[in-house]
């Protein structure tokens, strides 16, 4: 491990003094030099977040790259302070409220995780980008068909300006599930007829309302029980799952059916069950189910079925007539695709070979919304219909409200707890 | 009449061995114009409707005795039956009317019939089939087989007695008699979808309060309010996913040539009220082989609404609906053919079973089929996983009632996921 040559107080005593422009430009002749060392921000200190940040930690350790953490934001102060503690900084460093993370990308910071609940990610990442940040980004990126569009958009902005973007669909980054993809594309499974992707396990937190408590304040403390905050769970955590059918298949459904209910939720305004039907086209379809409910079935995981065999998606590859497959071996920093994840983000900044993982979490984000909508309203819904304008559906334009712009103006209103979706009524 | 009178054919039939009744019945056809009586037992719209269907399919059909729990839907059934083109082939006297919950034993004992009709609801099916065979009658049964594990058990049972005394099991699994069913699964079979690796099966279509009665309490029983209003009711009807989707679902038994070996299902009432039954199910079924299924199926009002199964092989996807039945990938096809009404051919194939002493017993396939549904249906209101050899062996649930008698008995519960106990 190479010794870090200068204090952390130091460093941020300096980088307290020079302009976002500055750092801007700073950051690019470092690289182009090699890079002494990588600085860090996080937005959203939660239990993701510092996890998240731990992670890039720990791939640099990995990497032997310095890195330091110069801002740190979240909706309340007291979380983004403890995490300044937990890493020895300085509360200047802090920054809170809805505006928080305006503060984080006027920050020196080379690389922006941004971790704050999905509703916020497009208004978040589009901020990060126009300040030249690398971005790590959790799942999802959206709760609505906007906001994925928006994630695409400035995805592709990142490619333009050679931004590294990197997104916490970690199974991508799994050395199993690589090899599953390999396996998948040298055509030993053959063409992927079925399957079934599942993240069926227990009820999640929940918050309830405190005395006087702010509906913003409430909402982002009860993120996981609304929609607006989470895009629900189908969205929020079974887009795992989705997101291995979107990358083994290679393609995205083009409709999706499905249905949904509340059989055991308490607070917010979501559903505790879903199931699609995710139709690929030429002959593919895909189950997806997931259940946050306690006392039941659990099972997480992904399964293939092909012309020549059956897989799970972190394998093995099963076939009916065996075929020699010779893998190759796939990095696992640490043994975490989630340190992975952060290893490839950093190799790419430091490399100057900026990978960009924007598009694939948008469409998959977007798949879990698909289904959702489906489950909400009853209907049969099209992929064109949220992506294409051309298609006059009223869900391509549908947006989520409260969402980042009414935190932001002080407007939010929260939805009325337990009061849910009703299919074929919406 | 012919020279052998019904009740010298029974009386004898009764001491014979089950190959003598088989000869027996193949001449007694095939000297032509002898009557089939037939039994109906459970006169509401389907019996009814199925009643007509066997009229329709053979000139020798006559209704010969009607039972069911009341009294007011026999006698809409007769009127319906006297009005129909048929009505100088309705032979039920007075003596030939039954009522109550032991109705069925007397239907299935009059002497006058050798085919008795099942249309009761599902819950019944198992006990009522078991009765008519060991009477040694012919069965047209509707579908669902039942509503439990314990009755699938009894009715694959009484499949085997039937099979060993050479009497007919029909299934109201039209499906199987439909021309371009019977076509694609023939194309199926022959490989012109390669081999099968998944399929996907759905019944999404209208709350039942569209098309079915649902009756006031006022001042019935609860085992009489329950009863009328049976589709509402998982012990009655095994929830829409049974008594409904069972259709789809035994098509895609019927492609595969087999039954899943494990389900894992989700379900709820979104909008629903009545009853205990839930409005929407789907469940992911594993096969053997790795192929995997996913059955989905939905009474809500509003929704997109499809009724269709996609068989999914190695080289093609057959696609079935109510209207049409094609192929696509590498051997493409659409049926072009006529077919008959298929709620008529079903009892035309039934008879002439009867007539060439083939008895045709798909008791066993909508068994299965309803197993299937009913596996389902247990995971989803348990929110476990369930195994096919478990539910069949080991599976105590049983909804007999303990007594069947007009009483106050409670309003069932709606079943909640980590909470309803499996059993």
């Amino acid at each position: 491990m190479k010794q870090i040559s200068f204090s952390r107080r130091d460093f941020l005593k300096s980088t307290a003094a020079v302009s976002a422009a500055a750092v801007i430009s700073q950051a690019g002749a470092v690289y182009a030099a090699g890079p002494e060392k990588i600085r860090l921000a996080l937005v959203g200190c939660g239990g993701r977040g510092n996890g998240a940040l731990s992670d890039c930690i720990n791939a640099a350790k990995y990497l032997n790259i310095p890195v330091e953490i110069v801002a740190l934001a979240d909706h309340f102060k007291d979380r983004a302070l403890k995490t300044a503690e937990q890493h020895g900084l300085s509360p200047d460093i802090c920054f809170d409220g809805p505006a928080g993370y305006k503060k984080v990308m006027e920050s020196i910071a080379d690389v922006v995780l941004l971790v704050t609940p999905p509703a916020f990610r497009p208004t978040q990442f589009e901020a990060a980008i126009n300040a030249g940040k690398h971005v790590f980004m959790e799942k999802p990126v959206a709760v609505d068909a906007p906001g994925a569009r928006k994630i695409m958009e400035v995805g592709e902005i990142a490619k333009q300006k050679k931004l590294c973007v990197v997104a916490g669909t970690q199974r991508r980054y799994a050395a199993n599930y690589r090899k599953t993809k390999f396996a998948i594309e040298q055509g030993a499974l053959g063409p992927i007829l079925g399957g079934a992707v599942y993240w069926c396990g227990g009820k999640l937190w929940h918050q309830e309302r405190r005395d006087g408590e702010s509906d913003a304040d409430y909402m982002v403390r009860n993120w996981v029980s609304f929609t607006e905050m989470s895009g629900d769970h189908i969205v929020e955590q079974h887009i795992h799952n989705i997101d291995i059918a979107n990358w083994f298949i290679g393609r995205t459904p083009k409709l999706a059916i499905g249905f949904g209910g509340r059989a055991r939720r308490k607070t917010g305004n979501q559903f505790d069950f879903f199931n699609v039907d995710f139709d690929y086209d030429e002959g593919c379809r895909i189950h997806s189910m997931c259940r946050q409910v306690n006392g039941c079935y659990n099972q997480v995981s992904e399964l293939f079925t092909g012309s020549n065999g059956t897989t799970y998606g972190s394998g093995p590859v099963k076939l009916i007539k065996a075929v020699d497959i010779k893998y190759p071996d796939y990095e696992q920093a640490n043994g975490s695709e989630m340190v992975q994840e952060h290893v490839e983000l950093l190799r790419g900044i430091i490399d100057g070979k900026p990978i960009n993982a924007a598009k694939d979490v948008a469409e998959s984000t977007l798949t879990a919304i698909m289904g959702r909508i489906s489950a909400y309203t009853g209907q049969l819904v099209r992929w064109r219909d949220l992506t294409d304008a051309s298609s006059n559906s009223p869900w391509y334009n549908l947006k989520l409200t409260p969402g980042s712009e009414e935190f932001e103006n002080g407007t939010v209103k929260a939805p009325a707890d337990d009061v849910i979706a009703i299919p074929g009524q919406a | 009449m012919t020279v052998l009178s019904r009740r010298d054919l029974l009386k004898g039939a009764a001491a014979a061995s089950a190959t003598a009744i088989l000869t027996l019945n193949g001449a007694v056809f095939a000297a032509g114009g002898d009557r089939i009586g037939v039994a109906l037992i459970g006169c509401g719209g389907r019996g009814t409707g199925a009643a007509l269907d066997c009229l329709t399919a053979d000139p020798s059909v006559e209704i010969v005795a009607l039972a069911d729990l009341f009294k007011d839907r026999l006698e809409s059934c007769l009127k319906q039956l006297r009005e129909s083109p048929f009505a100088n082939r309705i032979k039920v006297t007075e003596n030939t009317c039954f009522i109550g919950f032991d109705a069925y034993q007397k239907a299935v004992a009059a002497n006058q019939a050798m085919l008795v009709i099942e249309a009761c609801p599902p819950h019944f099916r198992p006990l009522h089939v078991k009765a008519a065979i060991e009477a040694g009658k012919h069965v047209f049964m509707e579908k669902p087989a039942g509503v439990d594990p314990a009755g699938i058990r009894s009715l694959l049972a009484t499949a085997d007695l039937a099979d060993s005394k050479g009497l007919s099991i029909t299934a109201g699994t039209q499906r199987r008699h439909q021309a371009h069913y019977i076509e694609t699964i023939r194309r199926i079979a022959d490989g012109q979808i390669g081999q099968i690796r998944s399929a996907t099966c759905f019944w999404n279509g209208a709350d039942m309060l569209g098309y079915w009665q649902w009756y006031e309490k006022n001042n019935l029983s609860g085992m009489e309010w329950q009863c009328r209003n049976w589709p509402w009711y998982t012990w009655l009807s095994g929830d829409h996913i049974v008594e409904q989707h069972v259709h789809n679902l035994d098509v895609v038994n019927w492609a595969i040539n087999g039954h899943p070996i494990s389900a894992m299902g989700m379900g709820g009432r979104q909008l629903r009220t009545l009853g205990n039954i839930y409005d929407h199910f789907a469940v992911d079924f594993e096969y053997a082989d790795g192929v995997r299924v996913t059955s989905m199926c939905r009474q809500i009002n509003g929704c997109s609404d499809r009724v269709c199964e996609y068989i999914i092989g190695t080289t093609g996807v057959a696609y079935l609906d109510g209207s049409n039945g094609r192929i696509e990938g590498a051997k493409p096809w659409t049926f072009t053919g006529q077919g008959e009404n298929p709620y008529v051919q079903e009892h035309k194939d039934l008879i002439a079973g009867i007539r060439s002493g083939k008895p045709l017993n798909e008791a066993r396939h909508v068994a299965e089929s309803t197993m299937t549904a009913i596996l389902g249906r247990m995971s989803a209101y348990t929110g476990n996983a369930l195994k096919w050899d478990w539910a069949m062996k080991s599976s105590k649930l049983d909804y007999t009632p303990e007594k069947y008698e007009f009483i106050d008995i409670p309003e069932p519960q709606v079943a909640i996921p980590g909470k309803t106990k499996l059993v």
